[in-house]
């Protein structure tokens, strides 16, 4: 759908009537989870229901249209879905931030709404006061997470970190010469060319290219690329090799 | 005691999670202490492996704040923790350090 093409006449707009409320627009596919979340929510002196919808692809129109402080978005919002819905919000640049709501808590659903872009996640069993106070805070620029699960995301980024602390590791196992033939790698160049640039044998760009495979415990150019690009090893790789090439 | 220690949850520790507070009990479900958001997400951190410039590193990270003044919170929180024989500090080697 076209970027600034109004709603069609269904949608349910409800302009605000509170100038200085927290304008939430509502996508859940359940009319009667709308209709509570609009009526607690406009009981609310600061914050305001502007719109509410049951699908994905008039939440995004509408977000694009109306741009609300905060889309609460349900992750079963069909048919795309709440993430990729969430997705497609922070990918238009606009200010609106975005509140995924999930059944129940759920690790692996938690993770993908952080790596969506969401800034946060809340699940159906919060009450009001914890919707209402989840929105303020993503409102003041904070993001949210049911307190039970912080655990879950503290461990991943430990994870992540470790995972890459280890490649990292890898690489640096890597000698100079390797490293220039993993960058020769990275522009495409195959081991001939690579023999050529190097002023080595075919033979021998073959046996560094085995080698330097092996200390990053993959089994191809392609995946040692990839995981060079992954953890920004070769643009190290290449400056380096530009410095150090007279 | 921190240093290069490792917290880990004392043996037979448990968390009783409420709204907005929770208490970390023992074995015979006496309260050891309670803990807010952070402390308890903290103190399930505490596996005997995560060391605590991870744990600094992750909350700082998830957090937006300055490294130092999360390792100040971190740190003392995990003294109190160690206080209440909520957790224990083991050493590289993985032996319990005697307080």
């Amino acid at each position: 759908m076209a970027q600034g093409t109004s709603p069609p006449a269904d949608l349910a707009v409800i302009e605000s009537s509170t100038a200085a409320a927290v304008r939430v627009l509502v996508a859940t596919p359940a009319p009667l989870l709308r209709y509570a979340l609009r009526t607690a929510l406009n009981c609310e002196p600061d914050l305001t229901v502007v719109a509410e919808f049951g699908d994905s692809e008039t939440t995004l129109l509408a977000v694009r249209r109306l741009v609300p402080d905060i889309a609460l978005v349900d992750a079963e919002l069909p048919p795309a879905g709440g993430i990729a819905t969430s997705v497609k919000i922070k990918e238009s640049d606009l200010p609106t931030r975005v509140l995924v709501i999930g059944s129940h808590p759920d690790r692996a659903e938690l993770l993908a709404v952080i790596e969506a872009g969401a800034d946060g996640y809340l699940t159906k069993s919060s009450d009001v006061d914890e919707i209402a106070s989840a929105l303020r805070q993503l409102h003041t620029g904070h993001a949210c997470v049911p307190p039970e699960m912080l655990n879950v995301l503290l461990r991943d980024l430990i994870d992540r970190r470790r995972a890459g602390g280890e490649v990292l590791e890898r690489f640096g196992r890597l000698s100079r010469r390797e490293r220039e033939v993993l960058a020769l790698l990275a522009e495409g160049l195959d081991h001939n060319l690579i023999a050529a640039k190097l002023f080595v044998s075919a033979h021998t760009a073959r046996t560094h290219i085995q080698n330097l495979l092996e200390k990053l415990e993959v089994h191809s150019r392609v995946e040692a690329v990839g995981l060079a690009l992954e953890h920004n090893v070769i643009s190290r790789s290449s400056q380096a090799l530009r410095q150090e090439t007279p | 005691m921190i240093g290069h220690s490792i917290p880990q949850q004392a043996r037979n520790t448990k968390l009783k999670r409420g709204r907005g507070a929770h208490i970390l009990e023992d074995d015979h479900d006496r309260p050891l202490c309670r803990a807010n958001d952070t402390a308890a997400a903290l103190w399930e951190l505490c596996d005997g492996r995560t060391t605590v410039d991870e744990m600094v590193a992750a909350i700082a990270e998830l957090s937006s704040l300055p490294e130092a003044e999360v390792r100040d919170d971190v740190t003392r929180a995990l003294s109190e923790l160690a206080i209440v024989n909520a957790i224990e500090w083991l050493t590289p080697r993985g032996d319990v350090q005697q307080p």
